[in-house]
């Protein structure tokens, strides 16, 4: 299968020291950035006072500016699993502020990914299989069309139409106010319905890219002398296309799946603001605004956890899907 | 073979289509505002950008961590002050307190039969609780009323409240009016700077109720003391940008917002006739902070150049679209009524005239360069122009100025900065220029403090204050302690000669006065009160349905 002991040490060692890695950037670069959010605090609500601003900082436990101090107070924190309270949301833990924002996340992004790549891929595979075809033609222009188009615009020509216009979705926001006295269902229902313009247009906005990725990859198999000889072997046409030309062309796309899946966990700023969407995007988006350097430092960690594992998860699973890996 | 792929394609389309549909038609849309929900109860719906940071706790206490604007309708302070009307209503207390004759005692009568949403009755006992736990947690006493030369004593003796002072401070009733009175049972065995009070308790005349991703849902009090409201449930929807929440204005799905409102949609929503504006004063000054301790700035000709290169007028009408109040040359706003000096407003010497600020630095003895720059010893009037990122009201205004700036012959380099760093640039003095608001509390004492000269520092140590321009003047100094000890009819006089001063000195270029841009509906609900904020606890309480 070419998966061996040797192999996956050396990926998980190469996983583990990037994740040190990680963890010392998120240190280091929130704090690059300058002010000092005990000050703003007592600026903006106490005439400056730097008592004020003394005692916040105080309550903050930044009041050891020594950087070496707060780097080996941060380790310690960490591997005890405590990321700190973050100061916008004081008292509020990290943990939680990202742990209440991740759901949202993960219903939306995550769905419009593996959506958006499943449905790439289908359509791809359609129009390599049949290139010059009028669905191929279609799916080109089409295609490049939304990858020439802005996310932000599709978002709110989506919200215009479906939603002030239409009156058929709501205008923003991941569940109604009510929320609370809905039934199981009723919830659920409502999820879905005001999940859906987010979702769609997300896999609009992304849908191009996996199409024609696929597409010119699968066209390029497709006109390798193995395929001809399957062809005259007189394989069916399904087992030509999928087993023996998509399973091909896929690696380029698979490895841009994985990328992608281990940036889910960041969120989509963009859509959270069009849509006023609550998610792990604007948490961060505010937090790097605020200098909030707790809240910073754990959705940064959140996102560099996430693409780790998923990289690793890659680097476990292409010699699987392609045995030539491991053995190079 | 062909006709069924096309068949299938079209059927799987279409199959699509209809999911989406039916999701949109076939659930309750919450998007069209009613007065009533399912179950016939009269809601308001309120609109606010109110991010998840701003829910982590109900604790009126703290800075962070929660939406300021929700406490006003839960809790209550002894007094309100109203910036429509600058001044100061009873609350929870029976009317305005009263002096000593030495003016260091400041007695209030509470209001009888006063309950807190829990049913256990409200006593002098909480107004203690809460002002003791300032005393107690510096972090909580925000404008140090328990400093040395302020408060040193509040005692309670039946309903009625005394507050001894060190030293004279007839601002006291101001400040009175930003402490909201917790309960104490609910604090109780609670550090209050650390307390989440995820269930607050409060005397307002809304009770809270829930909160969820989209919303922050009050009950009305039915045991108010003074005004038991009409509607049944104030629903503060939560949004996390100005767009959608306009949207929602525009649609009708909410009926008000408490100031959030995207500029430029403003001439759009006024369009309809069911969309009013509610415009006031208040206590935030938006300038070109100067820094008159650096090259060029130190000269007053150069500020004073600076500040009729303004456009204020412009400003308003193009960029805050009429929702901000003019600003006072002399700093002090409107809100502050007979303490401003009204005249400096239209006074001509301090309108938008470039011929003039030109003639300013030629008098003073700049010449212009071949860049069309004004110089004076060689030395070039440039500049960098510090503003905020991610802030485009604020960045189409930094480029109006800087366009006038330029029409004069000053340059300007424009750096754009976060709101934290913009403000640890002004501490430190590390600035030329710089865009900003400057914010106080409502007291019209701390609004001109802000150019004692006891409230900077030199250039590279932080301010102790609000004095990030390192202004300096004797006179401005002397006249402000005067004031601060004295009688209303002095300090009247004494406020004007520093607002006077600031004028003629131009230590800062102020832009306009933020107070209350309210944009709010009148197709669903009536009988908003407009003498204060149509959105305060107040207004809402009388608010009708139609």
């Amino acid at each position: 299968m070419g998966l061996n002991a040797g192999y996956i040490l050396k990926r998980v060692g190469f996983a583990l020291v990037t994740l040190y890695v990680a963890i010392t950037v998120n240190f280091l670069l929130p704090r690059l950035m300058g002010g000092d959010i005990a000050d703003t605090i007592a600026s903006e609500m106490a005439l400056g006072s730097p008592e004020v601003a003394a005692a916040l900082r105080e309550q903050f436990g930044l009041d050891n500016t020594n950087l070496f101090y707060q780097y080996k107070q941060y380790l310690v924190q960490l591997f005890q699993g405590n990321m700190g309270v973050s100061y916008v949301n004081y008292p509020a833990p990290v943990t939680e502020v990202m742990l209440s924002a991740l759901p949202w996340t993960l219903g939306t992004v995550l769905i419009a990914t593996i959506l958006s790549y499943g449905i790439g891929w289908m359509i791809g595979i359609k129009g390599a299989w049949k290139s010059g075809s009028l669905f191929d033609n279609i799916s080109l222009f089409v295609s490049f069309f939304l990858n020439s188009v802005p996310y932000f615009w599709i978002g709110i020509i989506m919200i215009m139409i479906f939603s002030f216009h239409l009156d058929l979705f709501p205008l923003g926001k991941a569940i109604p106010h009510d929320f609370d006295s809905l039934s199981f269902m009723g919830k659920i229902t409502t999820i879905i319905h005001h999940a859906a313009l987010p979702v769609i247009s997300m896999i609009i906005a992304s849908l191009a890219g996996h199409i024609l990725v696929l597409r010119n990859n699968l066209i390029r198999v497709l006109s390798e002398d193995y395929m001809l000889l399957a062809k005259a072997k007189g394989l069916s046409n399904r087992r030509r296309k999928y087993t023996y030309g998509a399973r091909n062309a896929l690696l380029p796309s698979f490895t841009g799946l994985m990328i992608t899946l281990g940036h889910v966990i960041g969120g989509a700023l963009t859509m959270e603001i069009v849509f006023s969407y609550p998610g792990v995007g604007l948490v961060t988006f505010n937090a790097i605004l605020n200098h909030d350097f707790p809240l910073i430092q754990g959705a940064f960690l959140f996102i560099a956890i996430s693409v780790i594992i998923a990289n690793l998860i890659a680097d476990l699973m292409y010699p699987i899907i392609d045995p030539r890996v491991a053995l190079q | 073979m062909i006709k069924n792929k096309q068949t299938r394609w079209l059927l799987s389309f279409s199959f699509t289509i209809m999911i989406i549909l039916m999701i949109g038609c076939t659930t309750n849309n919450p998007a069209i505002s009613s007065n009533n929900d399912s179950d016939g109860k009269i809601q308001f719906h309120l609109g606010e950008t109110i991010n998840p940071e701003q829910v982590s706790n109900f604790n009126p206490f703290l800075v962070n961590g929660n939406w300021q604007g929700l406490f006003e309708y839960i809790y209550e302070p002894l007094f309100y002050f109203n910036p429509v009307q600058g001044e100061l209503m009873p609350v929870l207390a029976e009317e305005l307190g009263t002096w000593s004759e030495d003016q260091k005692t400041y007695t209030v009568e509470l209001l009888d039969d006063v309950v807190w949403h829990d049913g256990q009755e409200f006593s002098a006992e909480d107004v203690l609780y809460t002002f003791h736990a300032l005393k107690e947690h510096k972090v909580l006493d925000q404008y140090q009323i328990w400093s040395d030369k302020r408060l040193n004593e509040v005692t309670a003796d039946g309903n009625t409240i005394t507050f001894k002072l060190n030293e004279k401070f007839p601002s006291l009733p101001f400040y009175l009016s930003t402490v909201e009175i917790v309960s104490k049972h609910s604090f109780d065995g609670e550090d209050p700077s650390t307390h989440l009070n995820k269930e607050p308790i409060g005397t307002g005349p809304f009770k809270y109720k829930s909160v969820n991703e989209s919303a922050i849902i009050l009950e009305k009090n039915a045991d108010h003391h003074s005004h038991v409201p009409t509607i049944d449930e104030l629903v503060v929807n939560r949004f996390n940008n100005a767009s959608t929440l306009t949207l929602s204005l525009e649609e009708g799905s909410i009926d008000a917002s408490t100031g959030t409102i995207a500029m430029p949609s403003i001439p759009k929503l006024l369009e309809n006739s069911a969309a009013k504006m509610q415009v006031y004063p208040g206590l935030n000054v938006f300038s070109v902070i100067m820094n008159n301790e650096r090259p060029g700035l130190d000269d007053e000709a150069v500020r004073r150049a600076i500040q009729l290169a303004i456009d204020r007028t412009t400003l308003i009408e193009k960029a805050e679209m009429n929702s901000v109040f003019p600003a006072n040359p002399g700093f002090l706003p409107k809100v502050f009524n007979e303490m401003v000096d009204d005249a400096l407003f239209e006074n001509d010497a301090y309108q938008f005239n470039i011929e003039q600020a030109i003639q300013v630095l030629e008098e003073a003895g700049y010449t212009k360069n071949t860049n069309g720059i004004f110089e004076k010893d060689g030395k070039e009037l440039a500049f960098t122009y510090n503003m905020a990122s991610n802030a485009p009201a604020q960045n189409k205004e930094g480029t109006m100025i800087t366009q006038w700036l330029q029409e004069v012959g000053i340059k300007t380099t424009v750096k754009l900065v976060t709101w934290p760093e913009l403000t640890k640039l002004a501490m430190s003095g590390n600035y030329d220029l710089l865009q900003n608001g400057i914010e106080f509390p409502p007291d019209p004492q701390a609004a001109l403090e802000v150019f004692h000269s006891k409230m900077t520092a030199p250039e590279g140590e932080n301010t102790p204050g609000l004095n990030y321009m390192r202004f300096s003047d004797d006179d401005v100094d002397q006249w402000l302690d005067e004031a601060s000890v004295a009688d209303e009819t002095t300090r009247q006089d004494l406020y004007k000669k520093v607002q006077n001063r600031i004028a003629e000195q131009a230590p800062v270029a102020v832009m306009y006065n933020v107070g209350g841009h309210i944009p709010y509906r009148v197709d669903n609900f009536t009988n908003y009160n407009e003498d204060v904020p149509v959105y305060s606890a107040i207004s809402l309480s009388q608010v009708e349905p139609k």
